[in-house]
């Protein structure tokens, strides 16, 4: 208990120099434009937390990226880096507006968990192809899954251009979704929706999988020992597989959720790349599927903010990505208390690269 | 479209693939997967720009190109080999990162959120090869911007660099057994820095080639995969110059016949933009295919 008291401790200095230093960076920017950062910071948390209200726009906010967050969560814990969530999203929220559209006398939940379950699979389907690959062919993984999100953007905004589309507008989109298929607000007019609820569950069902269950424990030990794995008569490439095609899943669900809770229909090039802050949300969690509902919560509400950072100061919405960017670069970083602790271990075991 | 088109276009979207590319090789040999490189084109792209509008100088441009380049090469080095940070997500960090402040200090210098075109920009000097003019499919290679010829240029001296001088041996050394490198005394951080800053002038440079050579202006996240695309032509060549040179020559076929396409028969533009994308994907697959072939079979 004594070990798991301190390696909370160490977590809480990690994550709170991460966010001093990125806060930091970010004030440095911010008044390097000729704004005051104090009130900025000021705008973006009475915002996020200061309200029912906000709080609320907060939670919405941090929803698709609880399911991108844990998407790669899930590639991550098996030792694959996935970063073609963003690429399974879109495909899971075409394949939602998709049923959505198409069977419209379906009563409302059958239609609601068909369209998640075909965005799921949409997802699903979309990453098993660089795993597949991956485990066969040594094809990296990363590589590939990067360059398939150029290709789902593309093959998404096409579909609803000449295909699926409202003819006559600007901006590619779909037909609506059915009025019974969209997802209940749960605190009007914010935009929390039962989405969250799922994001939720998925949270509490993925950390309770990989503690509990036979696959959690074939992923993590795929990604902590790989040759562990091999020589004791696993099968490692089915596991990398599967979770592979989990990860895309969950990202698929994100897309999902995106359309029946809050778009209504698909519109091309919707996100704002909430698969890429997956990886924020995976990373400043330590990939463990209950933190990522923090760290998305955090991230949610830098979104959150952003919309009103412009309208209240002459700084365009730039400012959350700056953030999210110097997240995603540090977190992985050796700062300077791990820097301690590693030093500590380091004088045992020479650390490895 | 006749073939001095094609040539001519071809060679104009390869040029800021092959710099980034040859670039990318000192990253790939020292043993670095360098994702950076995108973020690394796009500063080059819109310092390169925005410099040269605002002092009218192309030198001091293509100067601060290759310095904003350098600056988050060298962020990355800090944090790779400083702070032990993983390759791949420093390296998205920094993408999402430059993608933000380049359309912020966009924002602070010309008050526009989209797009940055300069009312009177110096234009990058063209290089005309007299005895190429008057033949036929020869003139295609006549009349490009010195960048162009710069990126062929660039190949010679990468090849030259990494095969053979000491420095090039060493960064080699050091990509493919660190241990041993080590062993014989070399700095593998030092080694890996240098080399990390030998990709990013290159990437500066190919991101000025696609602002100021090419188009003319700058837009919001415009390298918009060229960085990851010329990754993915060195992955082709499994890291020799040459077929990394003939992976950009594809890439920037398909680049070009995509733009053209949409002008003489009705191809939506989406599934044109695909290609280049789609052939990385293609391509890499086949060559591990092949390898695991020849593996099985040896």
């Amino acid at each position: 208990m004594g070990n798991w008291k301190r390696s909370l401790i160490t977590e809480f200095i990690r994550i709170g120099l991460l966010l001093a230093i990125a806060f930091l960076i970010t004030g440095l920017i911010i008044s390097f434009t000729g704004e005051n950062p104090f009130t900025v910071f000021k705008i973006l948390v009475t915002t996020a937390f200061g309200s029912r209200a906000g709080l609320a726009e907060t939670l919405a906010a941090a929803t698709p990226l609880i399911f991108t967050g844990l998407a790669i969560a899930v590639a991550f814990k098996a030792g694959l880096f996935n970063v073609g969530v963003e690429g399974s999203l879109y495909l899971g929220a075409f394949g939602a507006a998709w049923v959505g559209f198409t069977w419209l006398h379906l009563p409302g939940w059958m239609l609601v968990f068909l369209a998640i379950l075909v965005a799921g699979i949409a997802g699903g389907l979309w990453a098993l192809g660089p795993g597949i690959v991956k485990v066969r062919y040594n094809v990296d993984e990363i590589v590939t899954t990067l360059m398939l999100n150029y290709v789902a953007i593309y093959l998404t905004t096409y579909l609803v251009t000449y295909i699926y589309g409202v003819p006559g507008l600007a901006n590619a989109m779909s037909f609506p979704i059915a009025s019974a298929a969209r997802l209940p607000r749960l605190a009007p007019p914010s935009q929390l929706n039962l989405g969250f609820v799922f994001a939720l569950i998925a949270s509490f069902t993925l950390w309770f999988v990989f503690r509990r269950t036979a696959f959690g424990y074939e992923v993590r030990m795929l990604g902590s020992n790989p040759l562990c794995v091999k020589w004791s008569g696993m099968p490692d490439k089915k596991i990398a597989v599967k979770a592979m095609f989990l990860s895309g899943f969950l990202g698929g669900i994100a897309g999902a959720v995106q359309i029946l809770g809050i778009h209504y229909r698909f519109i091309a090039n919707f996100s704002p790349g909430y698969g890429y802050t997956g990886i924020a949300v995976a990373l400043l969690a330590r990939n463990n599927p209950l933190g990522v509902l923090f760290s998305a919560l955090l991230l949610g509400a830098i979104y959150n903010g952003e919309s009103l950072i412009e309208l209240m100061t002459a700084i365009p919405m730039e400012v959350p990505r700056i953030f999210e960017g110097i997240i995603i670069a540090l977190t992985s970083a050796e700062l300077v208390v791990q820097l301690w602790v590693w030093r500590r271990k380091a004088k045992t075991q020479e650390s490895k690269r | 479209m006749n073939v001095e088109e094609l040539i001519g276009v071809t060679l104009r979207q390869a040029a800021p693939l092959m710099l980034v590319a040859y670039g990318g090789l000192f990253s790939y040999h020292v043993g670095v997967i360098n994702i950076a490189m995108e973020a690394e084109m796009l500063a080059g792209a819109f310092a390169g720009l925005t410099i040269t509008a605002w002092t009218g100088n192309l030198l001091l441009g293509l100067l601060g190109a290759v310095i904003s380049a350098m600056l988050i090469g060298a962020t990355f080095a800090l944090l790779t080999e400083g702070l032990k940070a993983h390759l791949v997500t420093s390296a998205l960090g920094l993408n999402t990162l430059t993608i933000a402040l380049t359309r912020l200090l966009m924002w602070v210098v010309t008050g526009s959120r989209g797009a940055f075109v300069p009312q009177s920009l110096p234009i990058l000097p063209r290089l005309q090869i007299p005895i190429f003019k008057a033949v036929p499919v020869l003139q295609a290679f006549s009349g490009h911007s010195i960048l162009v010829y710069g990126a062929w240029l660039a190949w010679v001296f990468t090849t030259l660099w990494l095969y053979h001088t000491p420095l090039g041996l060493r960064i080699r050394a050091v990509g493919e057994n660190p241990e041993a490198a080590r062993a014989i005394g070399l700095s593998i951080q030092r080694i890996r820095v240098v080399a990390q800053l030998l990709c990013a002038i290159l990437c500066g440079l190919g991101g000025a080639q696609l602002s100021l050579g090419d188009l003319r202006l700058f837009t919001s996240g415009m390298t918009a995969g060229k960085g990851f695309i010329a990754l993915a032509a060195i992955y082709f060549g499994r890291g020799r110059p040459v077929f990394t040179t003939l992976a950009c020559l594809l890439f920037g076929f398909f680049d070009g016949l995509q733009s053209r396409l949409q002008l003489w028969i009705n191809v939506p533009p989406q599934l044109a933009q695909m290609i280049p994308f789609l052939t990385v994907v293609a391509v890499l697959v086949f060559v591990s295919w092949r390898d695991v072939r020849k593996g099985a079979r040896a």
